[in-house]
């Protein structure tokens, strides 16, 4: 199977409504992504059964390296910092159909992003439980929840300050 | 601005092999407490550096050489001297990675793979490109589908060649590791530890802790190496002396403590790709330790400077190993098994002396390998000189030089051909020191302070220390290496990647 058109109507449609179902969570806890880091733990433990490695499906922003003390952190709200970080170009550029469909104004459901998330980062249809906690999280938070890049923040508040060494 | 800035900072700082290109460390500064801020002002004042950043000639000075500098740093709180050894040993780390890369037959047959291994892309792409409908949003280290030409498996059975064994010492997602070594499962004990033989894409052959998902690989030996190293030389700059019988040290803060801390800070085994210890716990059971920060704790600081330089050297033999394509027994061109067998040799050697109640010190490093491999242990096992290792490997460097990779864009082409030329200058350099090289085994810990009887002019000590300028276009041409291979993405993005990279030249 590699697009949603193979799947079976009923699987979508579960999808459709966990997606839906996730993004109202989200909401409702004001932003907080809990919901969502204890769904990408499961979806990860889900698809590592079912043979598929989330490694493949997290784009490379570099080469591999060896690093001074690389972490190894593969909680559900770890691989979201990581994925949200690499899927940032893709996601936010303005010609990127998932850009469009938020610039575009109105309240967007999560079950309509799945397809699209799917075909935008050329995900295999299995990663659909990732996608759909992705259109979750879109759905409730909007582009921000990608596109702002909250770690590098405070860096670039900092290196605007004259350096002191 | 605290430490654990300073350890998200660092985490992500790293050795680029492919590129042989070193982490910016502009940014550091801003992920710096105060204080550790102003004792790094001290230290930059000292050596007269003019740069508003970290640089490599940072790592250069030794502390204790200035009482006012050390009784700064005492003066510190543990959070920022945690944060100052982050700094200094990150340095050292990542520059033991660079000039593994570039003095040994290890290094060389890692860039000789990687050429291998983008000339074989090439020509797949050159396939794929022609039969677009073969192209889709799955990673290439994927068999092709089975419609496509016969060229083309053929062309990706090539390229799988050099990408397994490439993977075989990167452990990815597609990395097959099998139990057993030809089929025989066997556990066997080394170093007071119980191991599982383990083959890794059906050619290394090599264990892991029974149940674990690691095994023990060119990662596991590089990175101890690197922190043997960066624990060496903060001892070093924190007051140890090869000479003293007696470590000065500061009467409330035993350098002990000041490694405990570094590791506590920096290597928790919990947060840690599990590689990175994997070696440091093992060698720890040759002293009857149950794990790394037990040795430091228990260890007189004069026998654990020795111990350090111990592991780094067992690794450092490790390294000798060259080129797949070298007419030699292959167990030489394996590092896991030099590894391993000098492993057998010490335990059976050093550990018998430990249990005697002797303490084990090595005067030399280099003299204690070369007393190794003239043993009959490593001669019956077919292992090589070290000189001769460095020949073969120097053959097959002027062999891949000769031949050219004039199918490569020009900007690859130009980083091949520099690298391969950088080892050809420094493998011939070590051809008659045999194990001693002051850059491989720092008497200090710090590569850079071994480096001048190894460069001839600014560029070359640059190269060596700096990591090499990688450009935009071969950043690019990696960072797509690894999106093409092994990553799902869309099916266009892969075409306009291969298009860019790999399309006639």
């Amino acid at each position: 199977m590699t697009t949603t058109d193979d799947l079976p109507h009923s699987i979508l449609e579960e999808y459709v409504a966990k997606a839906d179902r996730l993004s109202a969570e989200i909401k409702l806890r004001n932003g907080d992504l809990e919901p969502a880091y204890q769904a990408f733990d499961n979806a990860i433990q889900a698809m590592e059964r079912k043979g598929l490695a989330l490694e493949s499906l997290v784009p490379a922003d570099k080469e591999f390296s060896l690093g001074f003390a690389a972490g190894n952190d593969q909680t559900g709200e770890g691989f979201w910092k990581q994925y949200k970080k690499a899927i940032r170009k893709r996601i936010c550029n303005p010609r990127s159909p998932v850009y469009k469909k938020f610039a575009s104004g109105g309240s967007i459901g999560a079950g309509s992003l799945i397809g699209l998330l799917l075909k935008h980062l050329g995900l295999p249809v299995e990663a659909i439980p990732i996608a759909a906690i992705v259109a979750g999280i879109l759905s409730a938070a909007g582009l921000d929840a990608i596109c702002i890049d909250q770690q590098s923040a405070p860096r670039k508040r900092a290196a605007k300050k004259k350096a002191t060494i | 601005m605290s430490l654990s800035d300073v350890i998200t900072f660092l985490r992500n700082s790293e050795y680029r092999p492919r590129s042989a290109s070193l982490a910016n460390y502009e940014d550091l500064l801003f992920s710096l407490s105060p204080p550790t801020v102003g004792f790094f002002n001290w230290v930059k004042a000292i050596l007269n550096s003019e740069d508003h950043y970290f640089t490599v000639a940072d790592q250069n000075c030794r502390w204790t050489d200035h009482t006012f500098l050390i009784d700064k740093y005492w003066q510190m709180d543990s959070k920022c001297r945690a944060e100052a050894l982050g700094v200094v040993s990150s340095f050292v780390h990542e520059t033991t990675h660079h000039v593994d890369h570039l003095i040994t037959p290890y290094g060389a047959a890692f860039h000789i793979g990687s050429l291998k291994e983008s000339l074989a892309f090439k020509t797949f792409a050159t396939h794929l490109l022609e039969a677009p409908d073969c192209l889709s949003n799955r990673p290439l280290i994927l068999e092709p589908p089975i419609q496509c030409s016969h060229h083309m498996q053929v062309a990706w059975r090539e390229l799988r060649r050099f990408t397994e064994y490439m993977d075989a010492g990167q452990h990815t997602w597609i990395t097959r590791i099998e139990e057993g070594w030809g089929k025989e499962k066997r556990l066997f004990s080394l170093m007071n530890r119980t191991l599982e033989a383990v083959t890794v894409n059906d050619f290394l052959y090599t264990v892991r802790p029974p149940g674990t998902t690691m095994y023990l690989g060119p990662v596991a030996i590089l990175e101890a190496r690197a922190m043997m190293h960066s624990l060496c030389w903060i001892l070093f700059t924190l007051g140890y002396d090869h000479s003293a019988e007696e470590i000065p040290t500061h009467p409330k803060n035993p350098l002990n403590d000041e490694l405990l801390l570094f590791m506590h800070t920096f290597y928790r085994r919990e947060e840690l790709r599990p590689e990175y210890r994997l070696v440091i716990d093992l060698l720890s059971g040759i002293w009857g330790q149950e794990c790394f920060e037990d040795l430091i704790q228990n260890m007189s600081i004069q026998y654990l400077f020795s111990a350090f330089m111990l592991i780094d050297g067992l690794c450092w033999y490790a390294l000798q190993s060259p080129p797949s394509a070298c007419d030699v027994h292959e167990i030489n061109k394996s590092p896991v098994a030099r590894l391993l067998l000098a492993m057998i040799y010490f335990e059976d050697n050093v550990a018998l002396a430990v249990s005697k109640g002797d303490k084990f010190r090595c005067e030399s490093t280099a003299a204690m390998l070369t007393e190794m491999e003239q043993s009959s242990y490593m001669r019956e096992r077919h292992l090589l000189p070290v000189a001769d290792c460095l020949k073969v490997t120097l053959d097959e460097g002027k062999r891949c030089i000769f031949l050219g990779y004039d199918d490569l864009k020009v900007s690859l082409r130009e980083h091949f051909d520099h690298l391969l030329r950088i080892q050809q200058t420094q493998m011939t350099i070590r051809l008659t020191h045999g194990y001693n090289s002051l850059l491989g085994l720092p008497q200090t810990g710090n590569p850079a302070l071994g480096a001048h009887p190894y460069v001839s002019s600014e560029s070359e000590a640059r190269d060596l220390l700096q990591g090499l300028h990688a450009g935009p276009e071969l950043t690019d041409w990696f960072t797509a290496r690894e999106n093409l291979l092994y990553k799902y993405s869309p099916r266009l993005e892969k075409k306009s990647l291969l298009l860019q990279h790999l399309s006639p030249v």
